[in-house]
């Protein structure tokens, strides 16, 4: 039996890591951006906050990718132009959607964009990886924030950022690990 | 095992006589029952003149006897062969003549010691008291009016002679599972009975009349049918219609208040809501008293006050500070002779010795009220007070009704363990106050008009359309068409009362940090915040509400309805009553105030854990929409009419019924049906979780979406660029794996695994012309048993012996596919 499967290309090879981690060396961002960590993607890197990764996904990341993948670079045949371009796009609708989420200012235009953004990643999820699972509720729940923009407005006023933060400070009391009982 | 005896002896007072009698072992219960009865008879004919002088069967015949048999004892002609019914009657008679002892004439047990006393004291004098007497005493006791008494336990020697067993439907398990339910029904009226006996009985008539209820409901669950259940059920049926007409009869007397609750937040002449807090000053919001001490003392307890609650020092150190600057300021307050001023005698006073002394000075604490709570179902149980006291009393025992499983079951976990001398809770949950919380924001100036700004802001925005560009929650849709306690007027048309929005948020963290060996134990918190407040302080710790939900572990399924069960209490007040706050920062006059929870911020699994629906990764996975089952996950058709909200009256209804069921096995048929469970949140009457249970997109975009793009969709991680890329394979083949059994060739351990290395390599992509050359050193590397037994599968033939010929006929069978 034969197939005609093209072999999947691996896309997170150690060059695309060590251009992010590049980026995230060289770039110069205002001071009251958060730091990320500069050894990205190692496993002393350790889990990644959620605002390290809004800063990763909206800034570092992209321009990496756009550097290794996007336009004027040369690539060893046209197929793989085509591929990586076309992961590119893929890659950035989810990174517009999670841009346009975090705004501090909401209007109808930008929530119905960032829905239109959000339906083209998913719909290219599965054409592009039909082999990865990607059976997620945080897929199907993402789209519903499009409801909750209308209804609440930007997202600063219900997200758990504070919460967790005051999750944090509780976490950090000296206790004298007795539990209640 | 031992085969079993065919006979059996018996040394019992009769057969003793004889020297011990065999009998079989068929004869040997009727044996025993007629011993048994032949000793209550003995026994009973003791007891009989004494109980049955108090029963109403006859008393005349039984004094009729007994006065003979005293006369008999008394005019001395004694029976012999009765000396042990002779001996009961004389000391009956010396009973009921009996006066007491007499304090005057006998030695003092206090002053005296034991000899002393013993010599002392007169040896008693036993002689039968005289006959009239006697008779004098028994009337008197027969015709004063004695309270009832239990069935006198003669009247079993007089039935049958068969042996007394309840039928078998009265000792089923059933059967003593719904006595011990009503039982559990019995204890919880009383207890209400109790509370009803408060002097401020109003406070608490809304508490008993939910109790009632929920009494009622738990008494017609109860539907088993036997003789001793029915006669229970009566008795307890009685009971709560007792109950029950006691609160109509109070309720007549105080109807339902309309008007706001009353909240004492400043002023000491309005009525007290929460007088148990008397050890707390009433005016603790306006009122501190570190402003009424001196300037040095003021200082001095504010030094000990920072290492606390900054610096977290602990108690035993705050204490040595407190105490070494006490002792330091003492001395150098002090004159020359060791004595002291007036006025520095005064200062010196005003500091205090120990920490907690200290933070009393601030007003720290807020109220708060400890809960106790079962340690096996995490029901909780409010304490109760007797009048006057401040002491906390609980109930012993847990008496929820479980329904976790077939058997549905009382609980029945002792709920207190002793500690010193008193009875504490073994678990505790400290409840804290939510008006205490609001007062306490409302008595900043700057906060209270920033409140009531955010709503008038909002209520004239109404006047012209939606802004196109959304700021805040106060000019979204929501907040804009959300409808006030009053129908028909908006939440925010407050008029001259106050308006709260609030976040609900809910989550459960390891409190010992991460640690890879350590204890993994698990905290809730409950947390507010107050959303007519600018961004810019919302969600300062000093502005957000607190409650803690105690470990080790978390409350499952439907137990955290219970931790949630106070807050909504108040909640639910807050919303159909309001609360008139004595006194705030602008109005010294007092402000009543609504207050909603207007959105529930959590993660997935916590969402769905505080609303009570199905979990993320169940078929149920959307709390919003009617899109069901796993397998339509990717679905991106947002236009469809299955992403619409669903029904939030269906959900509330089918929440009711899972409530209301009557087993496990109807509830599990609803929660299968409908995919919700009853949240103590569907007692507010705005709630809508289609509408008001966020998806939070922290947790969902960035940490959700965003790592799982970045991470698994482009593998850009160290480990996974590291690694190997997976191999399709161009074609396959059906290669006959070695099986030593069947194959007449034998093969090494080594040679059966190269044999499957040798499939993967034949069937490997030859991306480029370096491949070939490879394959061939590939095949070279391998055994040659190996080689061959594949060979021979393919059924190839090559020219020669040597390996090199086998590998050409590999590489040429290769190049064919």
């Amino acid at each position: 039996m034969v197939s005609d499967k093209p072999q999947p290309m691996k896309l997170g090879t150690t060059e695309v890591l060590q251009r992010i981690k590049d980026v995230v060396r060289d770039i110069v961002t205002p001071s009251w951006l958060n730091s990320v960590p500069s050894n990205f993607g190692d496993a002393a890197a350790g889990t990644l906050k959620a605002d390290e990764w809004r800063t990763l996904c909206t800034i570092h990341i992209p321009l990496a990718l756009i550097s290794l993948w996007g336009m004027g670079v040369t690539h060893p045949s046209p197929d793989t132009a085509g591929h990586l371009r076309r992961v590119l796009d893929h890659s950035m609708a989810l990174f517009s959607a999670i841009s346009l989420v975090c705004r501090r200012t909401m209007t109808r235009t930008r929530a119905e964009a960032y829905r239109t953004c959000l339906a083209t990643w998913v719909t290219e999820l599965n054409i592009l990886y039909p082999t990865l699972s990607v059976d997620r509720p945080n897929i199907h729940m993402a789209f519903h924030i499009f409801d909750f923009l209308h209804l609440f407005g930007p997202v600063h006023s219900w997200w758990s950022f504070p919460f967790e933060r005051l999750v944090g400070i509780l976490q950090r009391l000296p206790i004298n690990h007795k539990s209640g009982t | 095992m031992p085969a079993r005896s065919k006979t059996w002896s018996c040394n019992c007072e009769e057969c003793s006589i004889v020297g011990g009698r065999f009998f079989l072992q068929s004869e040997k219960a009727a044996h025993l029952t007629r011993v048994k009865m032949v000793r209550q008879s003995q026994v009973g004919r003791v007891i009989i003149p004494v109980v049955s002088m108090a029963a109403q069967s006859d008393p005349e015949r039984d004094i009729t006897e007994l006065s003979a048999r005293l006369a008999s004892l008394s005019f001395g002609t004694p029976r012999a062969e009765e000396a042990t019914v002779d001996l009961a009657t004389q000391v009956f008679a010396l009973t009921v003549t009996d006066e007491g002892p007499d304090i005057d004439s006998q030695p003092s047990k206090l002053w005296s010691s034991r000899d002393e006393f013993q010599a002392e004291a007169r040896a008693p004098n036993i002689t039968l008291p005289p006959f009239q007497d006697v008779m004098g005493s028994i009337t008197r006791i027969v015709t004063a009016p004695s309270p009832s008494v239990s069935e006198p336990s003669h009247q079993q020697p007089q039935s049958t002679r068969e042996p007394v067993r309840l039928p078998r439907r009265e000792r089923n398990r059933a059967t003593s599972k719904a006595l011990q339910h009503l039982q559990n029904i019995e204890l919880r009226v009383c207890a209400a009975i109790r509370q009803l006996l408060d002097p401020q009985f109003v406070d608490v008539l809304p508490d008993v009349e939910s109790e009632l209820i929920c009494l009622r409901q738990a008494f017609n669950k109860i539907t088993r049918h036997s003789t001793l259940v029915n006669d229970r059920k009566q008795q307890v049926v009685s009971i709560l219609d007792d109950l029950e007409a006691r609160v109509t009869t109070y309720r007549a007397f105080r109807p339902t208040i309309q008007g706001p609750l009353h909240y004492n937040s400043g002023d000491r002449n309005i009525f007290l809501l929460h007088r148990r807090y008397s050890n707390l000053h009433p005016d603790h919001h306006f009122e501190i008293p570190i402003e009424r001490c001196d300037v040095i003392a003021q200082v001095a307890i504010f030094l000990g006050v920072i290492c606390t609650v900054m610096m977290c020092v602990s108690r035993r150190f705050g204490d040595l500070i407190m105490g070494t600057v006490n002792l330091m300021l003492g001395l150098a307050l002090r004159n020359r002779d060791g004595t002291y001023s007036a006025s520095h005698s005064n200062i010196h006073a005003q500091i205090p010795s120990s920490i907690e002394q200290a933070l009393t000075r601030f007003n720290l604490e807020g109220h708060t009220t400890t809960y106790a709570v079962c340690p096996t179902c995490h029901c909780t149980y409010k304490p109760h007070f007797e009048i006057g006291s401040d002491v906390a009393i609980y109930p012993q025992q847990c008496t929820n009704r479980l329904m976790n499983s077939p058997d549905t079951d009382v609980c029945n976990e002792p709920l207190l363990t002793a500690r010193g001398l008193k009875q504490v809770p073994i678990k505790t949950f400290d409840y804290y106050h939510l008006f205490d919380y609001v007062a306490g924001l409302i008595s900043r100036v700057d906060v209270e008009e920033l409140m009531n700004n955010a709503c008038d802001q909002l209520k004239e925005s109404l006047q012209s359309s939606q802004p196109c560009f959304v700021k805040n929650i106060f000019e979204a849709e929501f907040l804009r068409s959300f409808e006030g306690p009053e129908p028909g007027t908006l939440f925010v048309d407050r008029g001259e009362q106050g308006r709260l929005a609030f976040a609900l948020f809910i989550d459960f963290f390891n409190p010992e940090g991460m640690n890879i060996r350590g204890k993994h134990t698990s905290c809730g918190i409950i947390s507010m915040a107050c959303l007519n407040l600018p961004l810019d302080i919302r969600y300062k710790p000093e502005n957000m509400y607190l409650g803690i939900i105690p470990g080790p572990n978390e409350p499952h399924l439907h137990e955290l309805n219970y931790y949630l069960r106070p807050l909504v209490d108040d909640l639910k007040v807050f919303w159909d009553r309001g609360v008139r706050f004595s006194r705030t920062a602008l109005r010294p006059s007092g402000q009543t105030s609504h207050a909603a929870v207007v959105v529930a911020v959590n993660d997935l699994p916590a969402a769905r854990k505080m609303s009570q629906m199905a979990g993320p990764c169940s078929h149920w996975f959307c709390s919003r929409c009617h899109c069901w089952h796993r397998s339509t996950l990717r679905r991106c058709d947002f236009q469809h009419k299955d992403w619409e909200p669903r029904d939030k009256d269906k959900l509330k209804r089918a929440a009711e019924m899972w409530r209301d069921a009557p087993d496990f096995k109807t509830r599990e048929e609803i929660f299968r049906h409908y995919g919700v469970r009853w949240s103590e949140m569907w007692r507010l009457p705005y709630w809508d979780p289609t509408q008001q249970l966020v998806v939070d997109s922290m947790h969902c975009i960035l940490e959700g979406l965003g790592q799982f793009q970045v991470r698994k969709v482009l593998g850009l991680e160290m480990s996974s660029a590291l690694a190997k890329p997976d191999v399709i394979p161009p074609f396959t083949y059906n290669f006959q794996i070695y099986d030593p059994t069947r194959c007449s060739r034998k093969l090494s351990e080594k040679e059966i695994g190269q044999v499957k290395l040798i499939h993967k390599i034949l069937t490997a992509p030859l991306v480029d012309e370096d491949a070939i050359t490879r394959l061939r050193t590939q095949l070279q590397a391998k055994n040659m048993g190996a080689l061959q037994f594949v060979s021979c599968d393919l059924h190839l033939q090559p020219a020669g012996t040597r390996k090199s010929c086998w590998v050409d006929e590999l590489i040429a069978w290769v190049s064919i596919h």
